[in-house]
């Protein structure tokens, strides 16, 4: 996957579990968003394994911050 | 009180406060992060002693430790409590987890368990402070409805918060205990990797 792919696949998950459009180009943080809650999290988390057949581990599902932590993280599992 | 509740889920459970959980108390509501809209907690062990030797002989009042199921870790802590007989409803709270934890889900599935199962109450609400809006978004997600706005409801380190209600009954409990336990159930495929 390449980046851009793995951009709009995190937008699309986002915007899913949040229950609400996300544009893109949009940082989404935990702490800016209310909505972002501990359920809705592992939602986003087991959606993304869903989806993209990656495996996060404890570490990384509490270490995630923003919409570009979810990036990052696919992106480095899934390689160049 | 004493009480002797235990209720397991799928990788967490929750079983009654004893005496020697005091020092864990303390270390999870002196956390300034953790404990931001708490009321604040002394940290000395000794007062939190005393403060559970009177928990003890307080009826109405059910305290419990969230641990691991196998390993019996504890992960945190939450209570039920303020029982109206009349209306067979309680408030629980005083919930906190240590940091990156994972139970949140499953232990607030656990807490309805023990209330509307194990207690037979007919409905438990919760008090959040309306600024801590991931937590009133969670209790939304889990299916809570939301009952009512309490203006300026508690003080907190000497400043005024709005708290919101919001409430889990008897006849709604089954769907939504259905949607919690099959996401309890993913976090602990996920924590026994």
């Amino acid at each position: 996957m390449h980046k851009p792919d793995i951009e709009t696949l995190v937008r699309e998950c986002l915007s899913q579990v949040l229950k609400r459009p996300i544009q893109a180009g949009t940082a989404v943080a935990r702490e800016d968003d209310g909505s972002w809650d501990s359920l809705r999290h592992v939602e986003l988390v087991f959606l993304l394994e869903e989806r993209t057949g990656i495996r996060f581990t404890q570490e990384e599902i509490t270490g995630i911050r923003d919409s570009q932590d979810i990036v990052h993280l696919v992106a480095g599992k899934h390689g160049p | 009180m004493d009480h002797s509740i235990t209720v397991s889920g799928y990788y967490f459970e929750l079983r009654p406060v004893r005496l020697e959980d005091a020092a864990f108390m303390i270390s999870l509501r002196t956390d300034p992060e953790l404990a931001t809209y708490l009321n604040p907690t002394s940290g000395h062990l000794e007062d939190q002693q005393v403060y559970l030797e009177n928990y003890f002989s307080t009826p109405g009042d059910y305290y419990f430790i969230v641990q691991g199921k196998t390993s019996g870790e504890a992960e945190g802590m939450l209570a039920i409590y303020g029982i109206d007989h009349r209306s067979q409803s309680a408030e629980w709270g005083r919930w906190i987890l240590r940091k990156n934890s994972l139970a949140a889900v499953e232990s607030a599935c656990l807490v309805y368990r023990a209330g509307l199962e194990e207690l037979g109450l007919k409905e438990l609400y919760c008090r959040t402070v309306a600024r801590n809006e991931r937590v009133v978004s969670f209790h939304a997600s889990c299916g809570l409805s939301h009952a009512r706005d309490l203006p300026d409801y508690v003080r907190i380190n000497g400043v005024s918060h709005d708290s919101v209600e919001q409430v889990m009954n008897a006849s709604s409990w089954p769907s939504c205990r259905q949607h919690m336990e099959e996401r309890a159930r993913q976090i602990a495929a996920l924590l026994n990797r």
